[in-house]
């Protein structure tokens, strides 16, 4: 039995692409993380997976020249469009999830395998961040930094290749340092970048991760 | 007591000038809230439409004009300037009411235009039409409200020289005795209703309307997309029609705001004194506003 490890996940917002309103955020993503393991301690990737809105959906689509489809199931042509259109990320986005170990930064590959789907009129788009080298799941952290998008867990975690792993999913909770971030980003325009680094972090649902 | 409230009263009216900016979070966080939820219902009514639902345009609208009323609550759709001038000029509240109501109307009629102009004519994307907005035409309405609010902080600055600064007095007759003196000089309440000239009325409504509320143009954009253009374009105005509903009820406020100020005051006979004071700090409220807003767009 291996002794037991805390690890917490916590994820938030954030890329830059589209939405509404002034004041940050502008996109309001669900989904959640899943972990790809190797073995019952070993990290091979995470799978990210995000569902946004039906009216961002719309707008996404329709800015991409794609119809809805009445039926609700995308085209194999309306996929590869929007798959090519994903493939390209802004300079400033950076992964949508950051992993730590022990305070460290962990690097991890850039967004692949991604699928695109409809969900009752919600595009769904779910992609894996490989880590080049797996690493032992131990304590691990999650964060993005501009908080442009605010992602919210809504699927519970799960774990795949290994089942000794539990996950709890700690949703965020409004303290004292958030909420003076949010007077600030309160303040921003939709083109801007917040002066304060990772501020998504601070909005963060978090997963406590515990294996053995 | 009567200057407590009278000075209570101004502090009112500065606050509704400033309520719905970034000042107050709670009300941005909440009318973000707010917005998302209604989208998200126009986006099942479009759905709706495109498979020819019966009652769906209805949904549309009532969604549209919703959405309209809580994105006039957080920041933009000028309200400070609605604000500010209902608050400082001796406007009455019809007039008022009817430049609020025209300014959001010719933001969404601006809007349609924009967009579909832009992707008849132009064949623009909707990433372009939405940077064209926030980049150009956003900073161009900070400024031009800047503008409106100087000319406004400046106009009382003169108001309030010539009453307090001696005027020059016919030796012979006295000022009182003269009827064809200093009239020219003394300046008349309709000097002070600054708003009543029809140019400042355009100056007013244009500065506003030119930068159009991106959920208009999104709206648009998935309208001009699926061909149901008719319905975006009703569903366009009748957010307009929301945004009236706040914006009108800031300028009957600030209306009310400043009748109770200068009401409060009249019996000390500083009345005359008060509504060029009030003039000069909604004008400078605006410019500060509009100068904070500009200076963080082009930042």
């Amino acid at each position: 039995m291996r002794p037991l490890s805390g690890s917490i996940l916590s994820i938030c917002s954030v890329i830059v692409l589209s939405t509404a309103a002034m004041a940050h955020p502008h996109v309001f993503v669900d989904g959640g993380v899943d972990f790809i393991m190797s073995d019952d301690s070993t990290l091979e990737a995470l799978l990210v997976t995000w569902v946004y809105d039906e009216f961002e959906t719309l707008y996404d689509l329709s800015s991409r020249g794609i119809d809805l489809p009445a039926d609700g199931i995308l085209t194999d042509a309306d996929r590869d469009t929007i798959r090519a259109a994903y493939s390209v990320w802004p300079d400033d986005f950076d992964g949508s999830a950051h992993l730590t170990i022990n305070g460290e930064k962990i690097d991890m590959a850039w967004p692949s395998d991604l699928d695109v789907d409809l969900i009752d009129g919600r595009l769904q788009l779910v992609f894996r961040r490989k880590l080049p080298v797996p690493i032992d799941l131990v304590e691990t952290a999650f964060y993005e930094s501009t908080y442009f998008f605010a992602f919210q867990i809504t699927n519970p975690p799960t774990f795949i290749g290994s089942g000794v792993c539990d996950a709890l999913v700690i949703p965020y909770t409004a303290d004292a340092q958030s909420a003076e971030a949010q007077q600030n980003l309160a303040m921003l325009g939709r083109e801007e970048t917040p002066g304060t680094a990772n501020v998504g972090k601070l909005f963060a649902d978090r997963i406590n991760v515990t294996c053995g | 007591m009567r200057i407590a409230i009278a000075i209570l009263a101004l502090l009112v009216g500065l606050w509704i000038i400033w309520s719905g900016l970034p000042t107050f979070p709670e009300i941005v966080n909440w009318a973000a809230m707010q917005q998302r939820a209604f989208q998200i219902d126009m986006a099942r009514a479009v759905r709706a439409i495109q498979v020819g639902e019966a009652g769906s345009w209805l949904a549309l609208m009532a969604a549209a004009g919703a959405y309209g009323i809580v994105h006039a609550a957080g920041p933009g759709h000028g309200k400070y300037l609605i604000g500010g001038m209902g608050f400082a000029s001796s406007v009455s509240a019809a007039r008022m009411l009817s430049l609020a109501i025209v300014s959001s109307l010719a933001q969404a009629v601006w809007a349609v235009v924009l967009v579909y102009g832009g992707f008849w004519l132009f064949q623009l994307s909707a990433a372009r039409m939405t940077s064209l907005a926030e980049d150009w035409l956003a900073p161009a309405s900070y400024l031009a409200i800047g503008a409106i609010g100087a000319v406004l902080a400046v106009r009382g600055a003169r108001i309030l020289w010539h009453r307090v600064v001696p005027r020059p007095r016919n030796l012979w007759l006295g000022v009182r005795n003269d009827p064809g003196c200093c009239e020219h000089h003394t300046v008349s309440p309709a000097q002070i209703a600054a708003l009543t000239t029809r140019r400042d009325a355009i100056a007013l409504v244009t500065s506003i309307a030119m930068r159009p509320c991106t959920g208009a143009i999104f709206l648009l954009a998935i309208a001009w997309q699926l061909d149901i253009r008719l319905a975006g374009f009703f569903a366009v105005l009748t957010m307009g029609l929301g945004t009236a509903i706040l914006t009108s009820a800031v300028a009957l406020s600030t209306v009310t705001m400043r009748r109770f100020t200068l009401f409060s005051t009249g019996r000390f006979g500083v009345a005359t004194l008060v509504l060029p004071v009030i003039q000069i700090l909604a004008g400078a409220a605006i410019l500060s506003i509009s100068l904070s807003f500009l200076m963080r767009a082009l930042a």
